[in-house]
């Protein structure tokens, strides 16, 4: 692979955090790097810093161990070529579901107004939501919210987006249909995708490669590459034996962690 | 939907009936309490007596031109309130310094009723309508930057944070997100500081009686000073008409439409 098409480098990466005048561990000398245009899942169990991982790479944390260099430029400060979606939606209710799109918009230069709600209808329309722009936040269903997120995220065009367990909240069924539909819009727009998460089977139906984190302090215990053909679905069998692989991946090192949640 | 429209008229039919037989059960009560009390009406006036009172108030027009002048001091005093009270908490949850120093300012003053402002008012601005409304500022503004600045503390960082991923920093940052967001907390503070405005107001009017114009406050001291108590009592009922409107009407509805929007209770309520 050509050095030049790495989008997102990490290097000894370690976090540690403070708590009753001591240090916890939560990452410890965490090395990946990522393409551009892959789709990329961080599998770990709960607490074991992948959350965290995920912000110093959108530079909402500092990175103190090591170094995380995205584009080349190390990464201190978020910026619009990295959007963000989080485990809430985090849309504002101040707003309708088309002035929460073009909330992200509004720094994008050399755009009329008129063009900002353009972009942002057709974004709303990728993710399934036209005649929904009027809608206020408090009105929508939580897939439906997260869809909206999904596309305030993708309308400014960035580089790379980064998920933060974006499913976690939602019911199996509502999962289903916006696995298709990430995988439909990640086929259209080949962007660079980082997804955070706990759910084996959501790494392996979306992802091409699946990096799996221990417990606390995090690290890196297995580079999985997924290679079944997309459109993939939660049913297939070989998404299933993939997915016990990994759980088996985790298991390993910890026969007392109760994965249920997971499968 | 014809069956359900009537089922509703029957329900509000129902519910202002009730509220009218309550109304009725005090009046009710109260000219018992007369007739039983044996007191002079001097001292303890009917409801008829009141009744006719507000009648010929409103007749003459003493009244309406009396609650139309308080309530005008009331949004004046009140606006100055705001418009200090809301930048200057803001500043104070952004400013660790500030708020160190206005916080302990806030806490002292906050306590002081401010009837205690009223000797102070009359030396500074005399007889005036000026010394009403820095009673009715100083009366709401502490507990509004209060109220502010924890407003702006409650909010949830994860809007902070997705705005900072789509580029939003500083003063951009504070008007379309910090602002809006603390926004349903804010008006509660607001509602809290409207009661302490509108208290401190009646106080104002009581003491300080300005030449020019009747208001609501001054009627119910004329009333003392004449020995009317129809006129007390009277002017004690508009008085507690105009706090519950605007607290229990404005501002809960206001409340309640933002706390629904913002998402704090459920919508199918």
């Amino acid at each position: 692979m050509p050095e030049t098409n790495v989008k997102i480098c990490a290097s000894h990466v370690g976090k540690a955090f403070r708590r009753d005048h001591r240090f916890i561990k939560v990452l410890d000398d965490i090395s990946f790097s990522i393409q551009t245009g892959e789709f990329v899942a961080i599998l770990g169990p709960s607490g074991c810093g992948k959350s965290t991982l995920l912000n110093m790479v959108a530079g909402l944390e500092p990175c103190e161990e090591g170094h995380i260099i995205v584009n080349e430029y190390h990464t201190d400060q978020p910026e619009r070529h990295r959007m963000m979606m989080f485990q809430e939606a985090a849309l504002f209710p101040w707003y309708n579901v088309l002035g929460n799109v073009v909330y992200g918009l509004r720094f994008k230069k050399g755009l009329t107004n008129a063009e900002r709600k353009t972009i942002a209808l057709y974004y709303l329309r990728m993710v399934g939501l036209d005649h929904f722009e009027r809608a206020y936040v408090h009105e929508l269903s939580g897939g439906m919210k997260q869809r909206v997120a999904l596309a305030r995220a993708l309308a400014p065009n960035p580089q790379i987006l980064l998920m933060d367990e974006p499913f976690s909240a939602l019911d199996a069924l509502t999962c289903e249909q916006l696995y298709k539909d990430v995988q439909k819009i990640w086929n259209m727009q080949h962007k660079t995708v980082l997804l955070v998460t706990h759910n084996v089977r959501e790494a392996v139906v979306l992802t091409q490669r699946v990096i799996v984190l221990s417990q606390r302090p995090g690290k890196i215990l297995k580079d999985l590459p997924i290679q079944l053909p997309y459109p993939r679905s939660v049913h297939d069998v070989s998404v299933s034996a993939l997915a016990n692989e990994l759980i088996n991946v985790l298991h390993e090192k910890d026969d007392v962690y109760n994965y249920a949640s997971c499968t | 939907m014809k069956c359900r429209l009537l089922l509703l008229n029957l329900n509000v039919v129902k519910s202002l009936l009730k509220k009218i037989a309550y109304v009725l059960a005090i009046l009710f009560t109260w000219q018992c309490a007369y007739i039983l009390g044996g007191c002079s009406d001097l001292i303890f006036p009917t409801p008829v007596q009141v009744a006719r009172f507000l009648w010929h108030a409103c007749a003459d027009g003493t009244l309406i031109s009396a609650i139309w002048m308080t309530i005008k001091r009331l949004i004046l005093g009140y606006s100055v309130s705001v418009l200090i009270g809301i930048p200057v908490g803001m500043l104070c949850s952004r400013f660790y310094i500030l708020n160190a120093f206005v916080g302990k300012l806030v806490l002292g003053l906050q306590t002081l009723p401010s009837i205690c402002w009223v000797p102070l008012t009359l030396l500074w601005f005399g007889q005036t309508d000026r010394a009403i409304l820095f009673v009715v500022t100083m009366g709401s503004l502490w507990s509004l930057i209060a109220s502010t600045e924890s407003s702006v503390r409650q909010i949830p960082s994860l809007y902070i944070k997705a705005a900072r991923t789509m580029g939003s920093r500083g003063i951009d940052l504070w008007v379309t997100v910090i602002f809006p967001a603390a926004l349903p907390f804010i008006i509660t503070g607001m509602k809290q500081s409207w009661a302490f405005a509108w208290r401190s107001l009646m106080s104002a009017e009581i003491y300080v009686s300005t030449i020019h114009g009747l208001s609501v406050g001054q009627l119910l001291h004329y009333g003392r000073e004449m020995q009317a108590m129809d006129q007390v009592v009277g002017i004690i009922f508009v008085i507690i008409a105009i706090g519950f409107i605007a607290e229990k009407v404005i501002f809960a509805n206001l409340e309640r439409t933002l706390h629904k929007r913002w998402g704090f209770v459920k919508s199918a309520s």
